[in-house]
């Protein structure tokens, strides 16, 4: 049965742990709602932070999102709350009209650049924790003038402090058309059914067209109930629905997907419809894509996801943690749970003054085979290997590595890799190798078992 | 021409490919004698060197475990492990060797089931020659 076969696993170091002493401060930065809880979670857990926002007011941190339905008491009440708490707390140092434009270092010691009235600070941190708000962009199956994003037609009402009762009815016919690309989003299907049950109140007809409808949300059941009681319309389809113009507005054909018509295929038209409102891609903004590439954090097609196996609001740099659209779009009450998630996260890297590091785990560069090509930095996921020209730059040792005022090879920093072994696979010198598992070990151990 | 025991050669990713494997073990999954597990940190960790070593040193396949894609704990690892395959199978070809001798297998950590039956078929597809 088992065991028949030859196994070589990684070998089991010891690990040599070597102790860093960690400040326990934090930069929080970013203009989603959320860095209000990242910072308030962070200054409650001890950790004394500076807040970068770029707004003029802390109040104004709490802008509409997206056209979400800020009427909805729970959220605004909630950050309502954060925002007195945050103005409050003396550990929570707030930079206004401030902005993040570049990070330099590594994990224990960022030195994060801010742009404050045109003046350019420094502030040294040891941990991160960024929350940004994408762009909306609608998907370019539906780039026509018919049709109009959810943010650009929620945003224009106001939803803050009842303004909601005061809009007058706009549309007597709407569609609402989600899951256009980007299928498990749940912040669509709310927004799509709470305003859609509002305006059921004013006596319009209300159809949502979705591929799944996600209600996996607080207290979403039991308002999909009251939705669907008031009349909300909702269908399932596959294929992509065609638009036209026809009649009195617009007209959307599809295939109902829905189980009752699996066999007898039924084609819908909705006719005359006064608006058609489809889901957007939440993209990150120009500003921040190359503030993201510095951090290794992916961000080409989205962001970084709950798909990711790495816990909530972790990226693949140390100490770098992200909330709000950064992480994933999601309905304000969500994010504000995820950002809290990260903020703890961040606890475990900064919190406890010192940390241990294992100086084994990691790879190690051969400076007389190095070429300095610079693949190994291109690779590395982590940020963790560089190539320092002036020797009298080199501060840091690599494990068992001589040092010398001369070097201009690659160097690895200790205390942010992980040992994973892309660089040393890439390397096209073969000067990296990791220190627990040489490729020796593999070679010998496929002569030793194969032959 | 079929090949009767083929030597595989299975390099695992410590985070999908291992775990697949054991979680196969612990199933009771019958597994081919000739089956050579090894792990590495991770998919992408699988370099050229190792891989035509492999073949050089009488392995009748190599089979790479990675994450799934998006999945991966180093962010690029599994994609580099799966173009790395690409080019070698284009090379293999080229040199008038069966592309299918390199195969990358992305695996979820506890599917044993799926990790047995790839090899099952690999050996199948070796049989038949």
């Amino acid at each position: 049965m088992s065991g028949r076969q030859a196994v070589l696993r990684i070998p089991d170091v010891k690990p040599e742990l070597k102790e860093l002493e960690i400040p326990r401060e934090a930069v929080v930065s970013g203009d989603h709602p959320v860095i209000l809880a990242m910072a308030d979670g962070l200054a409650s857990m001890g950790i004394s932070v500076t807040l970068v926002h770029p707004f003029g007011e802390i109040e104004e941190i709490v802008a509409p999102l997206r056209g979400l339905m800020e009427a909805d008491d729970e959220v605004s009440r909630k950050y309502a709350f954060l925002t007195e708490k945050v103005s409050n707390n003396k550990s929570i140092k707030v930079m206004g009209l401030s902005t993040l434009v570049a990070v330099e270092g590594w994990w224990g010691n960022f030195t994060a650049e801010i742009l404050q009235d045109g003046k350019l600070a420094t502030v040294k941190a040891p941990g991160l924790a960024l929350a940004y708000r994408g762009n909306p962009k609608v998907p370019e199956a539906f780039s026509t003038d018919d049709v109009k994003g959810f943010s650009e037609f929620l945003g224009q009402f106001d939803f803050r402090k009842g303004g909601m009762k005061k809009v007058p009815n706009p549309v007597k016919r709407i569609a609402f058309v989600l899951d256009v690309e980007k299928r498990d989003e749940k912040w669509p299907s709310v927004t799509a059914l709470r305003f859609g049950t509002y305006l059921k109140e004013f006596g319009s007809q209300v159809y949502i067209l979705c591929r799944d409808f996600k209600v996996s949300v607080d207290d979403m059941e039991r308002e999909y109930r009251m939705a669907r009681e008031a009349g909300v319309m909702i269908f399932k389809y596959e294929d992509l629905p065609t638009i036209q113009k026809g009649g009195q507005g617009i007209r959307l054909t599809f295939r109902d997907a829905s189980a009752v018509s699996r066999e007898k295929p039924l084609e819908v038209t909705l006719e005359d419809l006064d608006a058609v409102v489809v889901q957007e891609n939440i993209l990150p903004a120009e500003e921040q894509v190359e503030l993201l590439a510095q951090l290794r954090i992916p961000s080409e097609g989205g962001f970084v996801g709950p798909n990711n196996p790495q816990f909530t609001g972790r990226t693949a740099k140390k100490g770098v943690v992200v909330g709000g659209d950064t992480w994933y779009p999601e309905y304000p009450t969500d994010a504000m749970t995820t950002a809290l998630s990260a903020s703890q996260e961040l606890f475990k890297w900064v919190g406890k003054g010192t940390y241990k590091i294992d100086v084994e785990r990691v790879a190690e560069v051969d400076p007389s085979k190095c070429a300095t090509c610079l693949t190994c930095y291109r690779i590395c996921p982590h940020d963790s290997i560089r190539v320092e020209r002036y020797g009298e730059r080199n501060v840091y040792i690599t494990a068992g590595a001589k040092e010398g005022p001369t070097w201009e090879a690659a160097r690895v920093k200790v205390e942010t890799c992980n040992g994973c072994g892309l660089c040393a696979s890439e390397c096209p010198a073969k000067a990296i190798q990791l220190v627990y598992y040489p490729d020796m070990e593999v070679y010998d151990f496929l002569e030793g078992n194969l032959r | 021409m079929g090949i009767n025991n083929p030597k595989i050669v299975a390099f695992c990713c410590e985070e999908s490919g291992m775990p697949a494997y054991e979680h196969a073990l612990s199933l009771g999954i019958e597994l081919p004698e000739g089956l050579h597990v090894m792990a590495l940190p991770c998919g992408g960790k699988a370099e050229t060197g190792y891989l035509m070593k492999a073949l050089d040193n009488g392995a009748d396949a190599v089979m790479i475990f990675a994450c799934y894609e998006g999945n991966c704990k180093y962010v690029r690892g599994n994609i580099r492990a799966e173009k790395r395959v690409g080019y070698l199978r284009e090379r293999l070809e080229k040199i008038g060797m069966s592309p299918d001798r390199i195969v990358f297998c992305p695996v979820a950590p506890a599917s044993g089931a799926r990790f047995a039956e790839l090899v099952r078929r690999e050996v199948e597809l070796l049989r038949e020659g």
